[in-house]
This record gives structure tokens, sequence and C-alpha cells, in this order.
């Protein structure tokens, strides 16, 4: 963040302090959302570094959060003005900058080049981590094979076309639905609990909501 | 993570062919369609135009998590997302 005046460090940190919490935030004329005023967390702002007029800050915020206007709106509070210079997402959800396979695109490319040329897949592999490991937190739900066609043709997914689920399953959560390899192929909202699903002999277990892999028919 | 366990249902005899990391048995081909990177993405280009540029390289679906104006990393999802 650049300040447009000199502003003492005191009254700075006393500012940012403000910010922290929920905050109101107008989206910016240019943007995707509709421009009505909405509330966003912000959960804590870090001052790094400062050299002059400009800021280094490390902001945790709601998914959503406009921080070029969080920045705009910190300057009219310190009534000198300010904008953002520079952005950079440091984590998402779980995932940090310290992510042990985060690449470059050079090394994403090399990774990919190699494989192509040499047949060697290892690097490859290192970089592009199978979606199961960013979904590991959602209760599972393990369906059949032979349901997997009509699953991921948009049925529901009943008691009968189960196996098992795990033990954290409850009504109106987001759930992950398995084949047998433990390879996800769908998510969904549950519509029961764990006991009532494993002890049920019908009824809606989930909902999908967005396919992952799709099944074609077994030739006959 | 708290402890959890799976349930199975009392007359189903199917059981799991568990292995704790799935995708080491899946072949590179399919592997890159069920997968995500995460990108330390330089100043510059936009997500957008990363996405594609990685598409049009590994001739598959690609998309990406979200953007930011002048961004930092961000996870590729590829594949049918």
């Amino acid at each position: 963040m650049q300040l447009h005046e000199e502003v003492s460090e005191e009254r700075l940190k006393e500012t940012i302090k403000l910010f922290v919490g929920k905050i109101y935030q107008k989206p910016p004329l240019r943007s995707a959302v509709k421009k009505a005023p909405r509330i966003r967390k912000i959960y804590s702002i870090d001052i790094l570094d400062i050299k002059g007029r400009n800021v280094l800050m490390e902001v945790r915020c709601e998914a959503g959060t406009y921080v070029r206007k969080l920045c705009f709106d910190i300057g009219e509070v310190l009534g000198s003005g300010a904008h953002m210079t520079e952005l950079r997402r440091t984590a998402i959800a779980f995932l940090k900058e310290d992510y042990e396979y985060l690449a470059t695109l050079h090394e994403l490319f090399g990774a990919y080049r190699y494989w192509k040329k040499y047949g060697d897949e290892r690097y490859l592999r290192f970089y592009l981590r199978p979606i199961e490991e960013l979904l590991f937190f959602l209760p599972k739900v393990f369906i059949k094979e032979t349901a997997l066609f009509s699953v991921t043709h948009g049925s529901f997914v009943a008691v009968p076309a189960i196996v098992g689920v795990t033990s954290d399953l409850k009504p109106k959560q987001l759930v992950g639905v398995y084949n047998l390899n433990n390879e996800i192929i769908a998510l969904g909202r549950a519509e029961m609990d764990a006991k009532t699903a494993i002890e049920s002999e019908k009824g809606i277990v989930l909902k999908i909501d967005k396919v992952l892999r799709v099944y074609e028919r077994e030739e006959q | 993570m708290s402890q959890r366990q799976i349930l199975y249902k009392k007359d189903s005899k199917i059981r799991l062919k568990l292995s704790p990391f799935p995708f080491v048995n899946r072949k590179i081909e399919e592997h890159m369609n069920y997968s995500f990177a995460l990108l330390d993405k330089p100043r510059g280009p936009t997500s957008h135009e990363v996405a594609a540029w990685i598409k049009k390289e590994f001739n598959i679906p690609v998309t990406h998590s979200g953007t930011l104006e002048i961004d930092g990393e961000i996870p590729l999802f590829q594949g049918y997302y």
C-alpha cells in the first residue's frame, strides 16, 4: 500500500486496527459482482514493513474481499489517501506458500516436457497433485460400481447404491462421493447422517451438486 | 483430524480396495485429468492467460480457482471442473 502523505507509524497502526473484524465493502465499479455494499471479515492485518510512504501488509481475509478497496478505504480514514501497489496471494484454504509442491510455470512446463521427451513421469507427478488431496476433510460416501453410471449422470445417491460412509457424515453437509478405489467422482449435499445411511433400507443419502468424473455405461 | 471411521452397511459384503494413495496406481494420462497444481504465478500475465497456456501445452481442460487483480499463487485445477 502506498500512502499519499506522510503518516506516523502509530496512527497508521491505530487506523489499521479499525479494519480488523467485519467490515462493509462496496465492490468497485469495475467488478464481477453486484455493486451493493456487503460484509466481509478481515481476520488480521499485520504490518510487515514500512519504508517511507510504502507499507507492506499481510492481510488474512474472507473470500471475496477487495484488497485494493481495503487499501483505498484505509487511506480515506487516515485522511491522506492511499492505493494498492502490489498484491500477492500467499495462502488459500490450507495451502500456503511453503507448500512442498508449489511450482513455477517453468518447473511445471519442464516436468511435462521431460515426461513427453524421456517418458519419465516422476516430476510431473510431483507437481500435479490428485484432487482428493484438496478434499480430504469432507465426509465420504462410497458407492457401488453398478451405481457409477447413474450417479455421474445426475441421479441421487440412494441407500441401496452405497457400500459405506465415513462416521462424520451429517445432513446438509458437503460430501465427497467416492468409488471403491477411494477416488472421488462427485460432490454432493448429504440428506442423512452416517448411522441412518448404513442402517436404513431405502431413502436418499445425498444429492449430487457437481460431477468430477464421468462414467460411461458398460458395454453389454 | 478427529478419528473418523469407515462404516459399512450391515448387509453389504463389498469392501473398499483401500489403498491410502489411490493416485499412485493411476496412469499419468488419467492422473493429469484429475489433478491440481499450486502455481507461483509471475506478476504480469493474468490467471486466465496462465491457465490458457497450460491448457495449450498439456492439451487438457484447465481452469483456475480464483483471480486477484495482481496475483500471487493460484491453484490450477486441471480436468473437468
